[in-house]
Parts: structure tokens; C-alpha cells; sequence
């Protein structure tokens, strides 16, 4: 299997910014992911909320241009743009033709660096902060997520990634400034993928990239353990019982990384994957159950979702479980060769759109400091063993797993 | 492998249409199957949507598992859907796998149909209702079809409701397959990096599906029944509602497309008239307009959702806007940025493989002409502003339906 082989260019700029720009010659489109490493983890106590509002707030106005100019400035461009955070970054991305691409950078600039944080946009942002958070409330597992993050990861790593409501409506525009203005060229990436000419567009990048406010943020340092709290979230009138778990992985730049990935996949891959057959196809037990592996700078997580009816959640948590357990006793060499041809398979099909290319680039940067090529990472898929694979698999314990349900009470003994 | 579009009948009478792009790295293929809900008769309902969960079962060749396993030994990424009017059977590979790919979509949907296989899918589907059983969203726009297609198979649940899905029986889905997948009436689209010659000889080698004896029954074009659904819901924290009037059908494609523009002019996420209106000033959570087009009747609708107590408000202020749509009809500038993002959402989406595959068996399957990228562009920008103001008109009287779930009790 091969692929293409494209022109890249990743370097360092002046600033301290890091860059990547990798060129697809026969697309129309150009797209680019502008990344600062401030997320929810950073929301102060009190003020949980603020990178999800500080979101909300860049795009209603930016580089002296108030909301309804900077929408149709984006909008005359036909960029389809997003403002979007993790725990620990926070992304301006955006997607259009190659032909602008140079207008869709300067204005992803003034989002980042120049936004208005208007006191007059503050209470209607205000507003639609809460009203995602009530739509969450009514999406049960949206809510399950939410609710197993906090348990899982440590604090200040779980804080909800959307806020809360004492949080939001303590946020003000000093609180909002306060936050941009500790944004730097130390820990951000900009990555551009597409029809572009990557010393160009390098040149545009060091230019509008800069001057920043502050040296940039600074990591978030110790963390609390994770919230002690139930493993059952009740909710009323739901049809479904919503499953969760998450477990410990790897991070990108593990050397086992791979053998990671490939466990994901033999888990969960397509429809021949064991959870998919033992929990849906052989027992019937529910409709949609997944289980993924994500990663973070310096981390790597495992979870896993199934939603069921009340009467099957004891059953389908047991064979879930078992699935987990049974991964520790290795995987059948046709497993392994499966894993590695969906994988495969799926990493150069993604390589197609200038989005997720951009994106992955962006990611990659901010976790372990460089880019992966296509090459290197179809080669470390092939350099897995089925030897190490399960000698490895073996050594893995579900000791950190964490398991939460929440919605109709489904458990013996309860109500 | 020559850029561009052709089309084959194959000897069984399966339509073939190959869209080739050198520069794709990966190639779709789907069966597009012309039947769906709206085919179904009453005691029937939700057997279009179980038999393409049953085509991922046993075939006549292999079990269950062993397709699974086909389709992700070939790096596929693939699944299928079920509408009103058609069931689509899809995958995505590198270019090495199409044949096989094709090959095995194409048995898959000649499957066994055993009764333990039935069996045990039932529960699937049971736990798939019951899924959307908890997504409002989903179940307010089932309402407005019940309402306004009352006494229609397109007011019919496309998944069946718990009832009719355990009444169920494998006899039934076994005569709707005979009845409804025939050669003759499935379409075959392949997209991306793909050779049509070659496409068209392996389409011509694949055994035919049914006996070819008569042409299915065509679903009669529905009535349109004014009138409003209430659905409450008092344990979710948002009202979702919808408003529909009558709309152009697929066969009008300019005006298709300038329902198109008139949407996102309307009701997109960001920039929209009633996205300024609603969502900018924390006033409603969501907005959405757009078309629903079927080949016989068309569906313009508004939607939006809010908190109870906000309701009033925004129905008033909705009101306004549609009324403003004729006062201060779309044209100029605002019009000219409804389009640009038209066409910049098209040119994207046409960079995939999968997105092209889906639009030319689509169109097929609703007897529209092919329309390259350029063709759609072409015809994006020939849309003159009073074609858009001639749909606009259409929502100027009030909606011919409303439905409206949440916490209803609860609004002012």
C-alpha cells in the first residue's frame, strides 16, 4: 500500500509558532487549524465555563469588525468555519477554497488575537452557552459523557468541557480578556492543508502570527483526583440506559502506541469487531455500542459506549466487561491482519479531505511536537507483531477502568 | 482511467453509473435500492429499514459473521440507510477492493433471511426505536410526516414502531424482498478513483436479483393534510417545533436549488435572517430551514428550539421574519453570500468520493439527470434572485402544519 507522496513543510517559526503545511495538488479546497493550548482544564474555580464562552465570544466580532461584519466577511468567502476546545486547546479552524485561503488566515488571526469581547455580545453569548448546556441535559449521552469525564479523569482534566451554570453565570468580559490575553506563540500551531504553495504560505503564517499578547499559557500543573461520585446518574423518562467506560491507553509517541490503535480496532472496527458481535449481533442486546481510543498530549484513553433497555443493561455491562477482560488473553493472527488493513485503509482514506488532514496535523504538533508522515505511520502499523501484540495485550490491566450508567434505574435492588 | 461520467445497463437490467475522478485515492460504490417506508403497506411498517439490517446477515453463501468480516478484511468503511424512497447499501475502499466490494454489496442484498437471524435482529431494531425514543429531535420531524401525510405510507414511522416490529413476521419480509429488490429496480453508483470499463464488466458478471417478472408498484403521490402535532414530553428541558408548507418537488430542480439558496439564507446556523433573529441574541438554542423533496410532493420547513418560556417570543418574532421575506425580499449582497456558501459547500463536498457516490445514485433513483460538479455549480449560478423570492412566497401563508414535543405544558 502507498501513498501519495505530497509536498510538506514543517518547521518552527520565529515566533516560536510551530507550522505545518502539506500540499494536495488535485483538490480545490484549502483548509487550516489554528491551535492554542487553552481549554477547560484552565477554567479557573467558580468559573467553569470560560473557554467554552470565550469560544462563543471570538466569533461575535474580531479584528474591528462586529459580529454581523465578521459573519459576512467568512460567509463571502463561503468558509465553513468553527471555534471549538478540548481540555487543553482550543482550535480556530476553517475550510474553503485555496483561491482565499490568504483572507481565511488573516480572519482566523483576528478571531484568536484580535476578538472584540464586546460587553453588548456578552449576555446573548451568555445565553446560548446555557441553552447548549440544557441540550445536552436533553441528549442522555451527550450527559453520560459529561458525567464520566468527571469521574474519570483528574482535576482539573474533567471539569466539563461546556461549563456549568453557576460557572457561566459568573463569567464576565474582564474574566474573558483576561484569558485571551495569556494566549502566546509558546504551544501554538497553526497547520494548513490543501491546493496551496507551503513556502507561501509560511511566509503568510510568520507574518500574521506574529505578535501575540503574552509568552503564552502556561500548562496546567498538579491535579486533584478525579470527583468521587456514583456510578449510577438517574434520569427520568429516558428509553435507554446509557453505558460508559474508559480505561487507561497510550499517548501518540508511545512506542507501544500502535499496538494501542490495533487493540481499539480488534475491539471495535467495523462490524466484525468483538463488541459489535458479541453485544449486538449474537445477543441483540443494542443497537449502537462502540469503543474507541483517543489520545492527548502526554495521554491515551480507551472508551467504550452502549445504549440498552433497563431490562438488558446487567447483561450487556457483564459480556462488555468480559470482552475487556478477554482482550487481555491476545487476539488470533487474523484478528491482527483485519486491524491492520482497516487501519490502513482508513488512514489514507482520510488523507483525502484537507480538513481532517489539517486537523490530524494540528493535533500531532500540539502532542508530541511533530507530524507524522503517511509513511511512518503505515510502517509502524506493519512493524506490529502478533507475538508483541499479545505479550503486550497481556501486560495490560483494567485496574483504572471506570464504568458509569445513567437514566432509568436499571439495577437490582434499586427503587 | 479517463476522468468524467458514463452509465451501463447491465443484461439484467441493473443501471450502472460511474462517476471516475484519478485524483480520488478511494473509490465508493452503493446499491440503491428504489423502495423504502413509502412503499410499505400499514401492517408492514418498519420492513424496508429491518430488511437492510437483515442484508448485513446471511447471504446465501456465507453467515452473518463471515460478511462482517468480508466487508472489514477489505478496509471498508461501510453501511447503508433507509428513507422514504429508497434503501442504499454503501462502502468505501482503496481502489484494489472495489470489485470485491461491489461483489459482496451485491450478494449482501440477495441475503438468506433465515428466521434465527430475524429473530435475533428484531431486538436490534427494538433497541434502535427505543434509542430514538430519546432524541426529540428525531421525533418531532416523524410527528410532522404523521400529521401532514395522514392515511399515506409517508406518515409512517421509518423504523416501525414497537408493535408493528414484534408483529413482524420473516414470511412477510421475505415476499417484500421478492416484491421490491429486482435487478431492474436498483441503481449502482461508483465514484472516485475508478475505471468504467472495468466498473461495467464486473457489474454485467454479477448474477441478477429476482425473477425480472413486472415492474414494482409505484407508491401514489400523497394528499397533504393540514394540521398540528403536539408530542409532550415534560422530562426534557427544551421545546423543539417545526412548520412545513408545501414546497417544489425533485423533478423542479432550479427550483430545488433555490429552495437550497433560500435555506441558508434563511435559517443557517450562523449568518442567517433568522439566526440574527433567534440564535445571535440567546433567544431560541437552534434554527434550520430547508426542503425535503420527494418525487410527487415537496416540504418547505422552518424549525427552531427553545426553553418553554421563551416560546411565545420566538413564534412572534418567527412570524415577523417570514413576513419580512416578502416585505424585503433575498436579492443583492445577502443573496449572493446565501449562494456563495452554497457552492462552497458543494465544491468541498466534492472532494469526497462517498459524497459523490451518494448524489449520483440519489438523483437516479429520483429520475433526475446526472449533473456533474461543474453542471451544479453551473446551475448554482444561474438561480436568478426572483426564482428564490418565488419560493420565499410560499412561506408567506401560514404553515400548512406544526408540530411542536418538550416540556409543552410548560410554555408561555
Amino acid at each position: 500500500m502507498s501513498t501519495p507522496e505530497r509536498e510538506r513543510l514543517v518547521e518552527t517559526l520565529p515566533s516560536g509558532v510551530k507550522l505545518a503545511v502539506e500540499r494536495l495538488p488535485s483538490v480545490q479546497s484549502a483548509a487550516f487549524t489554528v491551535l492554542v493550548p487553552l481549554g477547560s482544564a484552565h477554567d479557573p474555580a467558580g468559573r467553569s465555563g470560560r473557554a467554552a464562552l470565550l469560544c462563543e465570544m471570538m466569533l461575535r466580532g474580531a479584528g474591528g469588525r462586529d459580529a454581523r461584519a465578521l459573519t459576512e466577511a467568512m460567509d463571502a468567502l463561503g468558509m465553513e468555519r468553527d471555534v471549538d476546545h478540548g481540555a487543553d486547546a482550543l482550535t480556530v479552524s476553517g475550510s474553503l477554497l485555496a483561491r482565499d485561503l490568504d483572507q481565511g488566515l488573516a480572519l482566523a488571526r483576528d478571531i484568536l488575537l484580535d476578538p472584540s469581547l464586546s460587553e453588548e455580545e456578552l449576555e446573548p453569548a451568555r445565553e446560548g452557552c446555557l441553552l447548549e448546556l440544557m441540550g445536552i441535559e436533553d441528549n442522555p449521552s451527550e450527559k453520560l459523557f459529561v458525567e464520566l469525564r468527571r469521574r474519570y479523569f483528574p482535576h482539573p482534566w474533567g471539569q466539563p468541557l461546556k461549563g456549568d451554570e453557576a460557572g457561566l453565570a459568573a463569567l464576565t468580559c474582564d474574566d474573558l480578556r483576561q484569558a485571551a490575553h495569556l494566549l502566546g506563540p509558546r504551544g501554538a500551531v497553526v497547520a494548513v492543508a490543501g491546493r496551496v504553495d507551503p513556502r507561501a504560505v509560511r511566509d503568510r503564517v510568520a507574518d500574521l502570527f506574529a505578535r501575540w499578547p503574552a509568552e503564552g499559557v502556561e500548562p496546567v500543573t498538579g491535579s486533584a483526583a478525579a470527583e468521587a461520585l456514583s456510578d449510577h446518574v438517574p434520569k427520568e423518562g429516558g428509553a435507554q440506559v446509557q453505558i460508559g467506560m474508559a480505561w487507561p491507553g497510550l499517548p501518540l509517541d508511545h512506542p507501544d502506541y500502535p499496538k494501542a490503535a490495533l487493540a481499539a480496532t480488534i475491539l471495535s472496527g467495523g462490524m466484525s469487531g468483538r463488541l459489535f458481535v458479541e453485544v449486538r449481533e449474537k445477543r441483540g442486546l443494542v443497537y449502537s455500542v462502540h469503543a474507541w481510543h483517543t489520545t492527548r498530549r502526554g495521554r491515551g484513553d480507551y472508551f467504550v459506549y452502549a445504549g440498552t433497555t433497563p431490562d438488558r443493561a446487567a447483561e450487556c455491562l457483564a459480556v462488555l466487561r468480559a470482552e475487556l477482560e478477554g482482550l487481555a488473553r491476545g487476539v488470533t493472527a487474523a484478528e491482527l491482519e483485519k486491524a491492520r488493513t482497516q487501519a490502513r485503509s482508513h488512514f489514507v482514506m482520510r488523507l483525502e479531505s484537507t480538513h481532517a488532514r489539517a486537523d490530524a496535523m494540528a493535533a500531532q504538533l500540539h502532542e508530541i511536537g511533530r507530524v507524522r508522515t503517511p509513511d511512518e505511520v503505515l510502517e509502524a502499523l506493519g512493524a506490529v507483531t502478533l507475538e508483541d501484540l499479545n505479550r503486550w495485550l497481556a501486560t495490560r490491566s483494567l485496574d483504572g477502568l471506570r464504568t458509569l450508567t445513567l437514566g432509568p434505574d436499571w439495577r437490582e435492588g434499586g427503587r | 482511467m479517463t476522468p468524467g461520467y458514463r452509465e451501463h445497463r447491465t443484461p439484467s437490467g441493473l443501471r450502472v453509473l460511474v462517476e471516475t475522478n484519478p485524483d480520488a485515492l478511494s473509490a465508493a460504490a452503493g446499491f440503491f435500492v428504489a423502495t423504502g417506508s413509502r412503499d410499505e403497506a400499514p401492517e408492514v411498517e418498519g420492513v424496508s429499514h429491518f430488511l437492510e439490517h437483515m442484508c448485513f446477515k446471511a447471504t446465501k453463501r456465507r453467515d452473518a459473521l463471515a460478511v462482517s468480516r468480508a466487508l472489514d478484511e477489505l478496509g471498508s468503511r461501510a453501511n447503508a440507510y433507509t428513507s422514504w424512497d429508497r434503501t442504499v447499501y454503501f462502502a468505501q475502499v482503496l481502489p484494489e477492493h472495489l470489485r470485491a466490494v461491489i461483489e459482496l454489496l451485491a450478494e449482501m442484498i440477495d441475503p438468506a433471511l433465515s428466521d434465527e437471524d430475524f429473530a435475533t435482529e428484531k431486538n436490534v431494531i427494538l433497541e434502535e426505536i427505543e434509542m430514538y425514543n430519546d432524541r426529540p429531535e428525531f421525533l418531532l420531524f416523524e410527528a410532522l410526516m404523521a400529521e401532514r401525510f395522514h392515511g399515506h405510507a409517508l406518515s409512517g414511522r421509518i423504523l416501525g414502531t414497537r408493535e408493528s416490529i414484534t408483529n413482524l413476521e420473516a414470511a412477510a419480509m421475505r415476499a417484500y424482498h421478492r416484491a421490491r429488490y429486482r435487478s431492474s429496480n436498483l441503481v449502482l453508483a461508483v465514484a472516485g478513483r475508478c475505471d468504467a470499463e472495468e466498473v461495467f464488466r464486473w457489474a454485467d458478471a454479477l448474477p441478477a436479483i429476482g425473477d425480472g417478472a413486472g415492474a414494482p408498484a409505484v407508491s401514489p403521490a400523497p394528499a397533504v393534510r393540514r394540521g398540528d402535532a403536539r408530542v409532550s414530553r415534560p422530562q426534557d428541558q427544551l421545546v423543539h417545533a417545526v412548520l412545513a408548507w408545501s414546497g417544489p418537488t425533485c423533478a423542479d430542480v432550479r427550483a430545488s436549488y433555490a429552495a437550497g439558496i433560500l435555506g441558508i439564507l434563511l435559517g443557517d446556523a450562523e449568518g442567517s435572517r433568522l439566526a440574527w433573529a433567534l440564535t445571535h441574541p440567546g433567544i431560541a438554542e437552534s434554527v434550520g430551514a430547508g426542503l425535503l423533496p420527494f418525487r410527487d410532493t415537496g416540504l418547505l420547513y422552518v424549525s427552531w428550539s427553545a426553553t418553554p418560556g421563551r416560546v411565545a417570543e420566538v413564534e412572534s418574532i418567527l412570524a415577523g421574519e417570514l413576513a419580512r421575506l416578502v416585505a424585503a425580499p433575498p436579492e443583492g449582497a445577502e443573496l449572493e453570500r446565501a449562494r456563495t456558501k452554497f457552492a462552497a459547500r458543494t465544491i468541498l463536498g466534492s472532494e469526497s468520493p462517498m459524497n459523490r457516490m451518494r448524489g449520483l445514485g440519489t438523483e437516479a433513483v429520483q429520475g433526475l439527470p446526472y449533473l456533474s460538479l461543474d453542471d451544479e455549480l453551473a446551475l448554482l449560478l444561474s438561480i436568478e434572485p426572483g426564482e428564490v423570492v418565488a419560493v420565499a412566497a410560499g412561506l408567506a401563508a401560514p404553515p400548512e402544519n406544526r408540530a411542536c414535543i418538550g416540556p409543552l405544558e410548560e410554555t408561555r
